[in-house]
């Protein structure tokens, strides 16, 4: 029961459950407000992720200058991954995504000269030393967790640190982007959403927000990699299969289509449903170890997903004439 | 030469049990259009009800494998009754379908692990005994495989074409409304293919874990990508082309690696010859090998 | 003097069927001209040609002098030449009002870098656009509904809603495609009134594809008459009334005054 209200362990949990609203609001840019079928988001965070830490680790680039790089990076995926769409419809390219996005792992794991393959970013000054990235960053946050220290006393721990610090992110993101997704051009975005024929009727130049859209949205991925990096202190590719854009989905769908600020609020709650279960040390739930409650969480999550479909397609936040039109 | 002929040997132990699986996910997607991703973990399904059979009960491969596909064809049936109608009465689209499939692939795949663990199993086969049949090597459950699979995908081709069942299929498969005019008991009809798909995903499921010599519960959706790699390249909505697909699948990522080819393509890059086959597809002849062209 | 649209020669075939088999046409400036013909007849294949929709195998379409055939839809859009769709595409899961906004052309606010850099002028062209669009929705009788979604409309209130749509982007020639189609008459008929009040007071060119060959033959400059892919006769409503070629295209179906119009009403 103390473990239930351990400040550190919730901090993880909150600072985690931010990087996938960080995550999933890439996607929903892409998909609530555009109607792309990106099932390969994950790709956008493994390449943020590694491309930060290659530049750090092997070219010696200050972790600022590299992070920028590896959003860059992203946003220039999310560009090529535009291509496909110009000729796919919705589904295909929802396979072609899949397809591009474990090909990317999959290079991540072979490539063991360039990423440190599967033994992941620790190898990647080669065998004989174990690499980090993470220097910087680790002061970063010192600093902030003193800041913190002056702020809110004994509380401030290194966790908390690094929740703050994501939830900031989070927060600009979202200040950032609400704007935007109200503006004309999140007007355009949601026509291509419902019948992109209409919109190119109109003279609009369906392709090029198509572009933006994935771009963007890519962008927001990249930036969740370097959070997640900066979190675990080390990744490999096993961080980045397509498990990690289901569970974004699964957020986009609770929070509900075209809802910028629903999402956090989504991820919020996967984070406490995913991490919930970890407290159920009651029977019958005793008998079951850890790896087997592991299992029951996926089942939870799929039973989950199925129960949105059925009964609240709109998500928790959407609205339901909006999906009856559908 | 003899390196060639292997590789084409391997590539159709491989590419008739893709055959397979994708003949089992063009089915569905046909009529109900459904991308069923939940395919994968029926294989995984099947593989281990095979399992169940031959280790702790101790029955032959033979009696394993009948019992695999009859569970799988039974597992099929009750997720038709206990989920997909119920969808499709609720008016579920394809995508809200596909989405339906993942939480159903995180269900299946959860309840495999936590009724048979994580670790790897094996059937009790003797995967040493090997053949060789002029200078060409291939083992005892490659040499099952590949037979079995074979005749099951003309067991399959003749089932579609000649029998009055197969055209049922196909006229589902058309147009739904337009059969149900016709006659068709649709809903009598879709559990028929379900079990049909699920006969095909248990067998798959077997011969995949069979020639893998082990495998974990995961196997089945380490072949889900390549499998509709195959059925895109075949051309949605035509079992025909599933079939050819996943024949052609298995071949182009065996021979690629031919040192013929410029020295070939490092062998650990196989599957990310599936996913460029199915890019390139996609970008260039959308509708498959024998799918209809459709006005995009 | 050239013609605004002047199509020549257009063929393509769908699955070895020539569904367009060297089509010509001309559509002059400010009049209204209706293209009509059976079912079949290529109507609708040869609109989408001309609107950047298909591609021709063969033949050009010159709009304003300019070559357009090689054109995207959009690219054909934006040059002044704009249609709507026989099965409406009102975005449903957006009001009325962000429908035709969406339509305004030079908006600044579309573009990422303009919102970024010229919020006073973005925020001073969206007042115009919402002003401009609710002149338009009063044109097409539905201000009422300019907070509804348009998934909430009626099949002809959505045919309006397109129909002013379309004229939001300053077009300098509209393309009906079968604008009667599955639309209450009376809807219907308010829709071809304000055809022809716009082409009064503005300088914007129309043409129609129609069944309802009654509504045609009233509304119409000028009328070209499509069967097996061919345009088969030209001329204004009058001269064609006795055509021979005409007549035997439509196999009796015209020349009766009471003839049913195809549509249900809504």
């Amino acid at each position: 029961m103390s473990q239930l209200l351990n400040l550190e362990f919730w901090s993880l949990v909150g600072a985690v459950s931010g990087i996938y609203a960080i995550f999933s609001i890439g996607l929903q840019l892409q998909f609530g407000f555009t109607g792309l079928l990106n099932f390969g988001h994950v790709a956008s965070m493994a390449i943020g992720a590694y491309t930060m830490a290659i530049l750090v680790v092997k070219e010696h680039v200050p972790l600022w200058g590299a992070s920028l790089i590896a959003i860059a990076a992203g946003m220039l995926f999310g560009a090529a991954l535009s291509l496909p769409t110009l000729r796919l419809r919705a589904d295909y390219f929802a396979i072609a995504t899949i397809a591009i996005s474990e090909t990317v792992r999959y290079v991540a794991l072979n490539e063991q000269a360039l990423t440190g393959g599967a033994l992941g970013t620790s190898n990647l000054a080669g065998p004989t030393q174990v690499a980090e990235y993470n220097t910087d960053w680790v002061s970063f946050q010192a600093s902030v967790q003193s800041w913190l220290h002056d702020v809110v006393g004994g509380y401030a721990g290194s966790d908390f640190a690094m929740l703050v610090i994501v939830w900031v992110v989070v927060l600009l993101c979202l200040l950032v982007l609400t704007p935007v997704v109200h503006s004309p051009w999140g007007r355009v975005l949601r026509a291509i959403r419902e019948d992109e024929d209409a919109a190119a009727a109109l003279g609009k130049r369906v392709a090029m927000y198509k572009l933006q859209s994935l771009s963007i949205g890519a962008g927001f991925g990249a930036i969740a990699g370097l959070l997640y990096a900066f979190e675990f202190q080390f990744f490999s590719p096993d961080d980045f299969d397509p498990l990690t854009t289901f569970y974004a989905w699964l957020i986009v769908l609770i929070a509900g289509a075209a809802r910028i600020w629903a999402v956090p609020l989504g991820a919020l709650i996967f984070g406490l449903i995913f991490s919930g279960t970890r407290f159920f040390n009651f029977k019958p739930f005793t008998y079951l170890d850890a790896a087997q409650l592991a299992y029951l969480r996926m089942i939870v999550i799929g039973a989950i997903l199925i129960a949105l479909m059925a009964w609240r397609p709109q998500g928790l936040f959407g609205k339901r004439e909006e999906m009856v039109l559908e | 030469m003899t390196e060639l002929l292997q590789l084409i040997v391997n590539g159709l132990v491989e590419g008739s049990i893709y055959a397979l699986g994708a003949a089992g996910i063009s089915l569905v997607f046909g009529p109900l259009r459904i991308v069923n991703f939940a395919q994968g973990d029926y294989l995984t399904f099947g593989a281990f009800a095979a399992v169940l059979a031959n280790v702790d009960w101790r029955l032959n491969m033979v009696f394993s494998t009948a019992f695999a596909l009859l569970a799988t064809a039974a597992l099929a049936v009750a997720i038709e009754f206990v989920l997909w109608r119920p969808m499709r009465k609720r008016g579920a689209k394809t995508m809200s379908l596909f989405i339906t499939s993942i939480g159903l692939a995180f269900i299946l795949r959860a309840s495999i692990l936590f009724a048979f663990g994580s670790g790897e199993r094996e059937y009790r086969v003797n995967v040493f005994q090997s053949y060789s049949i002029g200078g060409i090597r291939i083992s005892e459950p490659q040499l099952i495989s590949l037979v079995v699979a074979l005749s099951a995908i003309v067991a399959t081709a003749l089932l579609l074409a000649r029998t009055s069942f197969g055209r049922a299929i196909r006229a589902i498969a058309d147009n739904v409304d337009l059969a149900s005019v016709a006659g068709v008991d649709v809903d009598r009809m879709v559990v028929s293919i379900w079990v049909l798909v699920g006969i095909l995903a248990g067998l798959c499921g077997v011969l995949a874990g069979l020639i893998q010599s082990s495998f974990d519960a995961n196997l089945g959706f380490h072949l889900l990508l390549p499998l509709f790699a195959a059925v895109i390249i075949g051309g949605i909505g035509s079992p025909y082309g599933a079939l050819l697909g996943g024949l052609a699948l298995g071949l182009i990522e065996e021979v690629s690696t031919w040192s013929g080819f410029l020295g070939g393509v490092n062998p650990i890059w196989k599957p990310a010859i599936a996913f460029s086959v199915l890019v390139a597809v996609l970008l260039w002849r959308p509708q498959g090998l024998l799918g209809r062209a459709r006005t995009l | 003097m050239t013609a605004l649209l002047e199509v020549r020669d257009v063929i393509k075939h769908y699955g070895g069927i020539a569904a367009v088999n060297g089509a010509s046409l001309d559509v002059e400036e400010r009049s209204i001209t209706g293209l009509i013909g059976p079912n079949g007849a290529g109507k609708t294949t040869l609109f989408n040609i001309i609107s950047g929709f298909r591609r021709a195998e063969a033949g050009t379409v010159r709009f304003g002098g300019e070559r357009i055939d090689r054109y995207s839809a959009d690219r054909v859009a934006r040059s002044g030449l704009v249609r709507t769709f026989q099965q409406t595409k009102a975005l449903t899961r957006m009001t009325v009002l962000d429908n035709m906004m969406l339509a305004a052309p030079r908006q600044p606010g579309e573009h990422l870098t303009r919102l970024a850099v010229s919020r006073r002028r973005v925020r001073r062209r969206e007042r115009e656009v919402e002003s401009l669009a609710r002149e338009l929705l009063a044109v097409v009788r539905l201000e009422r509904h300019a907070g509804d979604y348009a998934g909430t409309l009626s099949g002809g209130q959505r045919k309006l809603l397109e129909f002013g749509r379309a004229l939001m982007t300053e077009p300098r020639m509209v393309m009906l495609d079968e604008p009667m189609a599955g639309v209450n008459p009376t809807l219907g008929m308010e829709l071809l009134d304000r055809v022809q009040e716009l082409r009064a007071s503005t300088e914007t060119t129309f043409l129609l594809i129609e069944h309802d060959l009654k509504v045609v033959m009233a509304v119409s400059d000028l009328i070209h008459v499509m069967s097996n892919g061919t345009v088969i006769a030209s001329g204004p409503p009058s001269e064609l009334r006795g055509n021979q070629d005409v007549i035997d295209a439509y196999l009796g179906k015209y020349g009766e005054p009471s003839a049913p119009s195809s549509g249900a009403s809504v």
